[in-house]
């Protein structure tokens, strides 16, 4: 049928057809060949995958280079992939990697949807799982689930000097923000504590990479990788401490405070201990009391865990477990007196021969100052002072001496400042004198002060105005000069007593009590000083890095923190009051009667305060020491917190730990025995 | 009763050009399922039971070419009531699948009344039109062809099937158009569909109401204008198809080396995407290649019908082509990311045995057309 009219019809038909068709082609030739490599690249994107192959972080020896006390531990963990599951299969596949990994559904379901997962990257489900768990996931072969093996970090010997080893957890946003340009990403490791944190660039290693090919569900299509660039592990650190003194440090402290708790002293529950290569500032040992296991960190920590750790209730908890007591500031009793032994000696204040009487107490400045002995020490020279820890003695001698070169003396020993320890953190610690007492108080009594004057001002201001008369003017005046009186008066007892310098506050300085605040590292950095003619070094825990292979990378050497000018004639006395200490008469005689090593040492009660029923409270008791006394090579400071006397307590623990450092047999340690003080 | 000239005027052209496509087809669709099979299951299963759904077709194009298109006029009506029996079956004991109730299973086969819906829709059309040669110059007399292809689209569009109601549409203007209706009262149809529609879109994006598409359907079909707005989620298998086809670039990756196709990243690509598997495999030369071929069986049709010798035969061939040609405008369109997502087929590839009977039986009404297009003089 010729029908002109549908023909027409077809024709324009035939026009909207076409056009169609060009249409079409035109956006296929548009991506097809414009917009190709943007595309290709999705494409890429899509199937190709970097894995990352998490580098072996380095491990942690101790000094001999031969026990491990940190390493890496490959383990299975189990991830889930968000988009490797339709959604309908979502319910059956968690249901039934819950029941293999005995957890809960929901557990793996708040993880799946964390919102701050990115959907197309593995959920990470359980770590350490076990082989047999990890056999019957593999066989089950549920879609997007994906078993990875990965390093976990390992503390071998568990509890043991965690807070110099600190511990590794996944990099917190803050850091990562902090070391972007190191290489890190979200979900690596990064050392948080302790030497973990200090030498995280030796620990962390090189992670590699695999390029990998992955289909829709991201598995790995079963294909040899497309790349692969190894990891390298990382460096280990040979440390200075001796595992084994190390060891005996820590039993010693956990036995003592066990005995003192059941003897009396039911708070003796920390304490702290520090051994220092006397001409070098090794640490030989470092160990607090109470300690925690870091392979906790590997999961998830409990709220009991988080109170025991950090103690966040100061009552039901008042030793968190995570403190570095080591690092930690308190009094120091009389292990302070070397410094005024020392500053009087070299100062010319005194001579080691002069003596005074002790008869038990002394009145100062219109005060009784008593010695811990009721009965008085007699007649003391200086190292029967520094032997029977005689506060009499030294009371006077300290006001002698006055607060500036006491000030002066402490800080020489490096007391009250950071040692510069390679931990990341440290306590400083206070070494008193007038300025630091004038700029803690002086500023606030000021404008406390300011504000009264200023409120008396606008009130009699007020009255003024109000006033009628002359008399009435007068009256008022009289008032508001009284009332200034009365507020400068207050002002000048105020600062008689909160802002200048007190000569009661040198007595009381002078047997390490007062504003003296120090760390048990201080105090054996102090007593190494002493013991090794005067130079200070900064204690280090780290001898070297040495890679994987074994090549040394960083050798750590000792560092000189000052030569400080002191005569030899000034630290013979001291040393010899020291050694005196443990001898007949001594306050620590009776621990170390008996001990084959020649040592020098001296004790330490500090006073704590009163609690809240105005009961004093239990004192800290100390031990400093270092031996041998005719050659030294080692120099220790021990505290154990609310424990009685220093010798029987600290002193026991420094016994135990100089009795490993030096080899001594069990038999001649000997038994426990009272000291003095 | 194949006469000789039946012989001569059997149209090879369209014939190997469809079979060209269906051959591409098949293969197309060995490669965008065999690599995507679960474990243990034939890896060929899908491209077999095509193979037999050709075959089918095949034997029915035979079937139909015995006999002479002008005796449909006989079965229009019964055609068209079994046609909205099929529909109104399918609502009743129909299978619901990917949210469509669109299949009634029959042994381990299932049946697309829709797909087949749209052939019979053709036919009857066809024949309805041809009775009212020259009667529809007014608009008034388009109003009995809104019921006449109203009830039918109401029956899909509760499946609900939109992609297909949409294929009706086409099918309707296009028949329409070359019967002879007015021009100006077609395209005052269509602004009026225009309006409509845009005031649905209005009314639901601007105003958020949820009637009478639910939000995920406009989900889907707005999302193509910004498919990156929902990157993993309503706009994934846009992305995942413009990235197939622009990753294919001119030469394509080769066939059975699509990635994206062949580790599952391209979402449907049996059925709805399966043009973008082309694109990836065989590039920019393959997939306009494809296009080609359907441009020559398009533009046969149109020949088919201009040669006709009734306006039966012409009407016939239109709706065929109307068909066909909606169909790759909107799959394709889609695949390229313009078009909005409503699940139709590629005609002769995408996997689905109603989808290629139906079309199959389109190509044997188009032979027959052509064959029976002399009047016979003796």
């Amino acid at each position: 049928m010729a029908d002109k009219n549908i023909d027409k019809k077809l024709k324009i038909f035939t026009a909207i057809i076409t056009l169609i068709f060009i249409i079409l082609a035109s956006r296929l030739a548009y991506l097809q060949l414009v917009q190709t490599e943007e595309y290709q690249t999705a494409s890429e994107q899509n199937r190709i995958r970097l894995i990352p192959i998490p580098a072996k972080r380095g491990e942690v020896l101790d000094r001999t280079g031969k026990t491990i006390i940190v390493k890496d531990r490959p383990v299975y963990s189990v991830s889930i992939s968000y988009l490797g599951i339709a959604e309908k299969d979502q319910e059956q596949v968690v249901n039934r990697l819950a029941s293999m990994l005995k957890m809960s559904p929901d557990e793996i379901l708040a993880a799946m949807n964390d919102k701050k997962v990115r959907k197309y990257e593995p959920i990470k489900i359980a770590k350490d799982v076990p082989l047999d768990v990890v056999t019957k996931i593999e066989e089950n072969r549920l879609p997007g689930v994906v078993i990875n093996v990965e390093p976990m970090r390992q503390y071998v010997y568990n509890d043991f000097m965690p807070h110099i080893l600190g511990y590794v957890r996944e990099i917190t946003p803050g850091q990562l923000e902090k070391h972007k340009d190191d290489g890190y990403s979200l979900g690596d490791r990064f050392g948080q504590a302790g030497l973990e944190n200090t030498y995280e660039k030796y620990l962390r290693g090189q992670d590699g990479h695999m390029l990998v090919e992955v289909d829709k569900s991201q598995r790995p299509v079963n294909r040899p990788p497309l790349d692969i660039k190894g990891s390298v592990p990382g460096n280990n650190l040979i440390l200075n401490i001796d595992y084994k003194v190390q060891k005996a440090a820590e039993e010693s402290l956990e036995r003592t405070m066990a005995n003192l708790q059941e003897n009396g002293f039911p708070m003796a529950k920390a304490g702290a201990i520090v051994m220092l290569d006397v001409n070098s500032g090794k640490v030989i040992a470092m160990a607090s009391k109470p300690g925690f296991d870091p392979n906790i960190f590997n999961g998830k920590i409990t709220p009991a865990q988080s109170e025991a750790l950090f103690g966040a209730d100061k009552e039901k908890n008042p030793f968190p477990a995570f403190n570095n007591r080591a690092l930690m500031a308190y009094p120091p009793g009389s292990t302070f007196k070397m410094v005024v032994a020392a500053a009087i000696l070299e100062e010319k204040k005194a001579t080691a021969s002069e003596t005074y009487f002790d008869p038990g107490s002394v009145y100062l400045y219109g005060r009784s100052y008593g010695c811990w002995k009721p009965s008085g020490h007699g007649t003391v020279d200086l190292v029967k002072a520094i032997q029977t820890s005689c506060n009499v003695y030294f009371y006077q001698m300290g006001l002698r001496a006055g607060v500036d070169i006491l000030y002066k003396y402490a800080h020489l020993f490096g007391l009250g400042q950071k040692t510069g320890i390679d931990l990341p953190t440290e306590m400083a610690g206070l070494a008193p004198n007038p300025e630091w007492k004038r700029n803690l108080n002086e500023p606030s009594l000021q404008k406390k002060y300011n504000e009264q004057l200023d409120t008396i001002e606008k009130e009699f201001a007020e009255k003024l105005e109000k006033a009628e008369g002359e008399r009435e003017r007068k009256r008022i005046n009289r008032e508001k000069t009284q009332r200034i009186n009365a507020l400068n008066a207050d002002y000048k007892i105020k600062k008689y007593w909160n802002i200048e310098w007190r000569e009661f506050e040198t007595i009381i300085m002078s047997i390490g009590q007062g504003y003296n605040s120090y760390t048990p590292i201080q105090l054996a950095n102090y007593i190494a000083t002493i013991a090794n003619g005067g130079t200070r070094y900064q204690p280090y825990l780290v001898d070297r890095v040495v890679d994987y292979k074994g090549n040394t990378v960083t050798k750590i050497d000792k560092k000189m923190v000052e030569r400080i000018n002191i005569s030899d004639k000034t630290l013979n006395a001291v040393r010899r009051g020291m050694r005196a200490v443990v001898e007949p008469g001594g306050t620590a005689y009776g621990i170390y009667a008996n001990f084959p090593v020649k040592i020098a040492g001296k004790t330490g009660t500090a006073q704590t305060g009163k609690d809240k029923f105005g009961k004093e409270k239990p004192t800290h008791g100390w031990f400093v020491a270092y031996a041998p006394y005719d050659n030294p090579q080692v120099a220790v400071a021990a505290i154990m917190e609310n424990a009685g006397h220093g010798g029987s307590t600290a002193g026991l623990v420094v016994k135990d730990t100089l009795a490993a450092y030096f080899n001594v047999k069990p038999s001649q340690i000997g038994v426990a025995a009272r000291s003095e003080e | 009763m194949i006469d000789r000239r039946a012989i001569r005027n059997f149209d090879f052209t369209l014939f190997v050009t469809i079979m060209l496509i269906i051959v591409f087809g098949l293969i197309i669709l060995t490669s965008a399922t065999h690599a995507t099979m679960a474990r243990g299951d034939d890896p060929y299963a899908h491209v077999k039971k095509q193979t037999i759904s050709v075959v089918i077709g095949l034997a029915a194009i035979g079937f139909i070419l015995k006999m002479d298109y002008t005796r449909l006029v006989k079965y229009a009506k019964f055609i068209y009531v079994a046609n909205l029996l099929l529909l109104i079956s399918v609502m009743v004991i129909g299978e619901e699948h990917k949210g469509a109730q669109s299949w009634i299973s029959i042994g381990s086969f299932s049946l697309q009344p829709s797909e087949f819906a749209k052939i019979a829709m053709i036919i009857t059309f066809a024949v309805y039109l041809t009775a009212r040669e020259g009667k529809l110059r007014n608009f008034s007399d388009l109003i009995p062809t809104f019921i006449f292809f109203g009830m039918p689209m109401f029956l899909i569009l509760l499946q609900p099937d939109l992609g297909t109601a949409l294929v009706f549409v086409a099918i309707y203007f296009g028949m329409l158009f070359v019967a002879g209706a007015n021009p100006k009262n077609l395209l005052a149809l269509i602004l009026i569909g225009a309006i409509l529609v845009g005031g649905v879109l209005v009314a639901q994006l601007g105003f958020g109401l949820d009637k009478p598409l639910k939000p995920y359907q406009l989900d889907r079909l707005t999302i193509f204008v910004d498919p990156y707005k929902d990157p993993k989620g309503a706009g994934y298998h846009v992305i995942q198809s413009l990235v197939s086809l622009g990753s294919g670039g001119i030469w394509g990756k080769g066939l059975f080396k699509g990635t994206q196709t062949q580790l599952n990243f391209l979402p449907e690509q049996k059925n709805d995407f399966i043009f973008s598997v082309v694109g990836e495999e065989f590039g920019f030369v393959g997939s306009v290649g494809l296009l080609i071929l359907f441009y020559i069986f398009i533009m046969r049709g149109i020949k088919i019908a201009m040669k006709s010798k009734d306006m039966l035969g012409s009407l016939l061939a239109t709706g065929i082509v109307s068909m066909i040609t909606f169909h790759l405008l909107i799959n394709i369109g889609m695949a390229a990311g313009i078009m909005p997502i409503t699940g139709i087929p590629l005609p002769f590839f995408s996997y689905g045995g109603s989808s290629m009977l139906a079309n199959l039986l389109g190509v044997g009404i188009l032979l027959n057309v052509n064959q029976r297009r002399q009047v016979l003089t003796f």
